[in-house]
């Protein structure tokens, strides 16, 4: 018995060691909004300092950016809002279809595109970068959230994940069943496919909302009036500043930028869970 | 006879266009283009500092034009602006660069010509700074951008340590100890042995080794050109280290900020709480800085120890960074671009404004002539920079800068670190350094190509 006790008590305090090596660099995170750019420089510490609010005034004194309504990081709020949850629910509906598609039905090729999707997941979007920019220069649509989010129907990954998720949970007999009803395909895909690939589709809408609320290269490059800047670029306006000036502001900034990152996570964390156990017994 | 016919109109077609295309330039030098400052435009300005913001706001009230200021932060600025400014879409008016990019661009049709009509900023060239004015011409000589600052380098340092080491903190004299690299080594050892280090890191010297033999890396027959000065440094970077005269605070480190304030422990490095590294306090006596230096790093990073500085000469003159700007070529906004531009660099209401609220070290002389004799710096306990900057500036080359700087000067300070960390040979890093430029700029004759 106390045996047991000892290595479980070896067990927590590894666990609490790890846990801590995660946490501090969020707390760091947070700590350091609270302190000014010289005591920061001067090192670090576990006690809070005095200027969330002076950092809060310099953060928006730089981010000196309005559409008329929003201003400053609340302007970039808006407009990663805006992004992120189009991009979001585009690819988690056009990937299920996708999805639903190769599980369902039977046509040519239908190997070899799957083949050509997995292609497609290995190859990094930034090397496309350059020619996503001229396509968009002919197409006359740099400088819009246009090409941050149609591209965002063809996702991959998601493609893959939820068809192995399909292929896994789904059973054929429920489609047979509804087409004697009299369901055409459509509505069997509304009403039956989509509600049981909820928790797949939960699980990619993390990822995708995570990746598209950070993404910060293609606006970078497509984007070019300051007032459609997502958060990560306008960002940028606090590096501008003389030399290592504006940290304060910086890590206020972040801090500010992960707080809907964690909020989304815990709304969809239960179907994350549930679905990553799903499909791990078969009757 | 119709492809013949057809060929025709083709061939004359292309006659006329060429001879159109080649009037073009001359069009404008000879017809007086006149430039018409549209008020109801925004002028789009970018830039990778925030500097601007306040001339601008200053422009928007003189002028009654609104203005957006994009900033991309350093890293992101090339790659930002390059394929804006080759496709012409979303492109700014008015766009600066720093002295790393100045000479990439300057020779790629990015900047107007401003040696045109209607600009004649040639008429200006008496008016600044000669090596600042002389960097924004192209291969050609034509000004394509033009500059507010000047941005040589000084020695800045500590007051109380040479009144405790030497009993004299006069600037001449400091100047007189640290007057070439023997002396330097010199003054290093006294403030050894009075318990001070001369310097944060012994890379800081770096300037120096470029100003006493100042040639640029790569000549016009594209070879690349390292200097006896340069070799030399090697070993005065290895005695620094060797003889323990650094504080070996890298520059940037949290230590190295530290040691403007107060004592740090010799070999803090990169740690981030340098108050845990054990082992013996030191004090750094100075710095090798220039005056964005002076202003935005030093100052705010010693306040307890304000009025108690110095700033003084080292072995050899230098200038660190500065900020260039210019006209789009593409722009459709040029006439209040140009306003802008030109309040920024060329008048004297303006500038005189800006230097009373930053004390920066202007290149427009009308306004310094003015200002350089009542000048003075309370932090530098009354002493006057502005004098002390102009001299310096006056004594700068601007003929050593070329494209390749950046990259150079990286691989260099990285094969000589191997070199005094006892990595490599000399002989080994100077090998090594020749093949690094090859690599990367493979258009550069090296040595080894012989």
């Amino acid at each position: 018995m106390n045996k047991r006790n000892f290595i479980r008590g070896i067990l927590y305090a590894a666990l609490t060691l790890l846990a801590l090596i995660c946490l501090i660099p969020f707390a760091m995170m947070i700590i350091n909004s609270t302190r000014s750019n010289t005591e920061i420089v001067r090192g670090f510490t576990l006690i809070p300092g005095k200027s969330l609010i002076e950092n809060y005034k310099n953060m928006m004194y730089h981010m000196d950016v309005s559409d008329g309504v929003f201003k400053g990081i609340w302007l970039g709020y808006k407009n990663s809002f805006i992004i992120a949850i189009s991009v979001t629910i585009l690819s988690g509906y056009f990937s299920a279809l996708t999805a639903y598609g190769f599980y369902a039905y039977d046509f040519k090729g239908k190997k070899v595109l799957f083949i050509l999707i997995l292609i497609m997941m290995m190859i990094p979007s930034q090397l496309g970068l350059l020619g996503f920019y001229e396509l968009n220069k002919a197409l006359k649509t740099l400088d819009s959230y246009i090409p941050l989010i149609v591209p965002s129907i063809a996702t991959p990954f998601t493609v893959f994940f939820m068809r192995q998720y399909l292929v896994s949970t789904m059973h054929p007999a429920l489609l047979e069943a509804a087409r004697i009803d009299g369901a055409n395909e459509f509505s069997i895909f509304h009403k039956i496919v989509l509600p049981i690939m909820l928790p797949a589709i939960a699980t990619m809408s993390i990822f995708t909302f995570i990746g598209a609320w950070n993404n910060y290269l293609i606006p970078l490059t497509i984007i070019v009036s300051p007032h459609k800047y997502p958060l990560p670029v306008l960002m940028g306006y606090l590096k501008g500043g003389k030399v290592s000036e504006n940290l304060g502001s910086m890590y206020l900034a972040i801090s500010m930028s992960v707080a809907p990152i964690i909020i989304a996570f815990m709304f969809l964390s239960k179907y994350i869970i549930s679905s990553i156990s799903a499909g791990s017994v078969k009757e | 006879m119709k492809i013949k016919k057809y060929l025709g109109i083709l061939l004359s077609t292309v006659l006329v266009t060429t001879s159109l295309v080649g009037c073009g330039p001359k069009k404008t030098s000879e017809n007086k283009e006149k430039l018409e400052v549209d008020k109801t435009k925004v002028l789009r300005v970018w830039s990778f500092t925030d500097e601007l913001k306040e001339p601008l706001k200053y422009f928007e009230e003189k002028y009654g034009i609104k203005t957006e200021l994009t900033i991309v932060p350093t890293e992101n600025y090339a790659s930002k602006l390059q394929p804006v400014l080759d496709s012409g879409v979303g492109a700014p008016d008015v766009f600066t660069a720093e002295i790393a990019w100045v000479k990439q661009w300057i020779d790629l049709p990015y900047w107007e010509n401003l040696s045109g009509e209607p600009y004649n900023a040639d008429k200006w060239a008496d008016d600044y700074v000669p090596y600042v004015y002389n960097i924004g011409k192209d291969m050609n000589g034509n000004v394509k951008a033009l500059s507010w600052q000047a941005t040589p380098g000084g020695f800045i340092y500590k007051r109380w340590i040479a009144r405790k080491v030497w009993g004299n903190d006069d600037p001449a004299f400091v100047a007189q100890k640290l007057s070439s690299m023997e002396n330097f080594m010199k003054a290093a050892e006294e403030l050894k042995q009075a318990g001070y280090k001369i310097l944060p890191d012994e890379g800081a010297i770096r300037w120096f080794a470029k100003g006493s033999d100042p040639k640029p890396w790569v000549n016009e027959k594209n070879e690349l050109q390292l200097t006896q000065a340069q070799i030399d440094f090697m070993d005065y970077q290895k005695k620094l280290r060797d003889n323990e005269y650094t504080a070996l605070a890298p520059e940037w480190s949290p230590a190295w900020f530290a040691s403007m304030q107060g004592q740090i422990p010799i070999n803090a490095g990169w740690e981030k709480d340098v108050n845990k590294v054990k082992g013996n306090k030191t004090e750094v006596f100075g710095y090798v800085m220039p005056t964005w230096g002076l202003h935005y790093v030093i100052k705010p990073n010693a306040k307890e120890t304000a009025g108690d500085w110095g700033l003084t000469s080292g072995p050899s003159p230098y200038f660190w960074g500065g900020t260039w700007i210019g006209i789009y070529s593409g722009s459709k906004n040029k006439g209040a671009a140009w306003e802008f531009v030109k309040m920024m660099t060329h008048d004297e209401e303006f500038l005189n404004w800006w230097y009373k609220k930053t004390g920066d070290l202007l290149s427009y002389k009308p306004v310094t002539e003015k200002v350089k004799d009542t000048a003075k710096d309370e932090f530098l306990k009354g002493q006057n920079h502005y004098q002390f900057f102009l001299k310096e500036a006056e004594k700068i080359n601007p003929n050593i800068v070329t494209k390749y700087d950046q990259g150079i000067d990286t691989i260099w300070g990285n094969v000589v670190k191997e070199y005094i960390e006892g990595k490599k040979t000399k002989d080994a890093a100077i090998n090594e350094f020749y093949k690094q430029v090859k690599n990367a700029y493979p258009e550069i004759k090296t040595p080894l190509d012989k």
